[in-house]
């Protein structure tokens, strides 16, 4: 039984190694690798898996992507924080005074609505084409992730779970502290994954439109001279670093939460 | 000398608010009062209102639900944990394990970690769930629930036990298994406790008395005091004459009231 798990896991990451390794050889053969000088894919446009490798090697071997990574990693914990921070904040506030939340209402709709990208340009005029921009856009997507969790989270909460802990005596705190708590926590930490890679998605997306470092400025300078290489590599690159983040979240989601069933999609 | 723990006089509920023409009459007059020491069963059909009751013994009623009328006296009823009240739905946090479960109600009051564990322990093993401690709810069985939820109210020391169809959503053999545990850790505290089932059967063999409730609006139209001696074996009781005479008795009665 064990034997044929491990077998069917093994199996299994052979296929998918296979697909990945077809479409990469498909991707350098169709745009002019293997001596086959085929320009179904145009390099320039597309360059191809081995002149990635090489830029890609090249370019961590000097350092060129240090300043970048290390802005665009910093923008987006910035924002991720502070999204958690304030939108946890703002749902409890909502939740506990419900004539703030009828009076802003329909204004957190209209801005949940815009698509936050078009943001940007915006707070690149108003911020400059530092940090700040940029962190304000990602903060602006987590936020609301994190406060409609927070206030569905609350709004959620098992009233048995209330009622029992009013009968043995708990105060308004206690009830506060063991029963919404741990019931609001368990909403916000589900939506983590979510936040993290909304967080990256701001941080780059305000470094396309106006900054002077991250990896989004780097990736749009180079398209700018044509380098595919390097727009190539700073995709994988940021590829890289979502799933890093993704994997530390779910990580973080499985021990904070591990007294939730395991839901059978997982 | 005995002493009167819950009485109810005269009391009559209604749901909703009388602006709203919506209003649903529960109660009607119902006088209940059960003494110290007492294992009172209220047996029922479904939605007569046996839950309000225990609602209103407890304290949960507030005037948003509706309206009340009479007088309800509850011993002690402004101490903290005089009452223990176990909900038909395994009410368990499910983000505690089993035994931080248990602990909730020690918790709160302040008790040092380690009496708190010691008596959570004493009663896990009691009810024969040792090895569970550190299991998170959603990995017990729905026996062990409930089992669970019985002692976290025990584990306080409440005056009097509030108890609302624990065993409805049980298998019968797991029914049995619990009925005897209730039945054992009665007979040794001799708690007063309001037992709320819609099980005949069940209300004899646990109490010393067995109230009956007419269809909503509900009223009290029967109690009878169950002599049958304690410790009882739940198994065998069933089997006996006295039981039987007792069973046949409150069953013809019970059923004029479905009419
Ligand atoms: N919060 C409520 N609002 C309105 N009606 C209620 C509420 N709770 C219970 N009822 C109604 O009151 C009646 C009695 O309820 P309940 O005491 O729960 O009955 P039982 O426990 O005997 O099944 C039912 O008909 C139910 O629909
Ligand atoms: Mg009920």
């Amino acid at each position: 039984m064990r034997n044929r798990n491990s077998f069917e896991k093994f199996a299994t990451l052979v296929a998918q190694g296979t697909v990945i390794a077809a479409l990469l050889i498909a991707w350098e053969g169709l745009a002019g690798g293997f001596g086959l000088n085929l320009k179904t894919l145009d390099p320039v446009f597309f360059s191809r898996p081995s002149r990635v490798a090489a830029d890609l090697i090249n370019g961590l071997s000097k350092g060129e992507f240090t300043r970048d990574f290390l802005f665009t990693i910093q923008t987006s914990m910035w924002g991720l924080v502070l999204g958690i921070v304030s939108g946890i904040a703002v749902g409890f506030l909502f939740a506990y005074l419900p004539w703030l939340n009828r009076l802003f209402e329909p204004l957190m709709v209209a801005f949940n609505s815009l698509p936050r990208p078009a943001l940007a340009p915006v707070l690149v005029l108003i911020l400059g084409l530092g940090m700040a921009s940029k962190i304000v856009l990602s903060w602006s997507i987590v936020f609301f992730i994190v406060f409609y969790n927070t206030y569905a989270g609350i709004m959620s909460v098992d009233p048995d779970l209330v009622k029992v802990a009013r009968i043995m005596g708990s105060n308004r705190f206690q009830i506060f502290r063991h029963v919404i708590m741990p019931s609001v926590f368990s909403w916000v930490f589900a939506a983590l994954r979510v936040s993290v890679a909304f967080a990256l998605v701001g941080a780059v997306v305000g470094e396309f439109v106006g900054s002077t470092q991250g990896l989004g400025y780097q990736m749009e300078a180079a398209r700018g001279v044509l380098n595919s290489d390097r727009v190539y590599s700073i995709l994988l690159i940021l590829m890289m670093i979502g799933v890093v983040l993704t994997e530390i979240s779910k990580a973080i989601e499985r021990r904070l939460l591990r007294w939730r069933p395991p839901s059978p999609g997982i | 000398m005995k002493q009167s723990k819950i009485r109810l006089d005269n009391v009559s509920a209604s749901y909703g608010s009388a602006d709203q023409q919506n209003l649903v009459q529960v109660l009607h007059n119902v006088n209940l009062d059960v003494q110290e020491g007492e294992f009172v069963s209220i047996v029922g059909p479904s939605g007569c209102g046996k839950s309000t009751i225990l609602n209103l013994a407890a304290g949960l009623w507030s005037s948003a639900d509706g309206a009340i009328s009479g007088s309800i006296k509850v011993d002690h009823a402004d101490r903290k944990q005089t009452i223990g009240y176990v909900l038909q739905k395994d009410a368990l946090f499910p983000w505690r394990t089993l035994i931080k479960n248990v602990e909730y109600p020690l918790e709160i009051t302040g008790l040092p970690r380690k009496q708190r564990e010691e008596i959570a322990r004493e009663w896990i093993d009691r009810v024969g769930l040792a090895g569970f401690e550190d299991r998170y709810p959603y990995q017990l069985s729905g026996g062990m629930r409930q089992r669970a939820n019985i002692i976290r109210v025990l584990a306080y020391d409440p005056e009097i036990v509030l108890m609302d169809e624990p065993l409805g959503a049980l298998d019968a053999h797991t029914r049995m298994v619990l009925q005897q545990q209730i039945s054992d850790l009665w007979s040794a505290s001799r708690k007063t406790v309001v037992f709320v089932t819609h099980d005949l059967e069940e209300a004899i063999l646990l109490s010393t008395r067995v109230v009956l409730m007419t269809k909503r609006p509900a009223t009290v139209s029967a109690s009878r005091t169950i002599d049958l001696p304690y410790p009882r074996t739940v198994m065998n009781l069933k089997l006996t004459p006295e039981f039987r005479n007792l069973y046949e008795n409150l069953w013809h009665e019970f059923c004029d009231l479905l009419r």
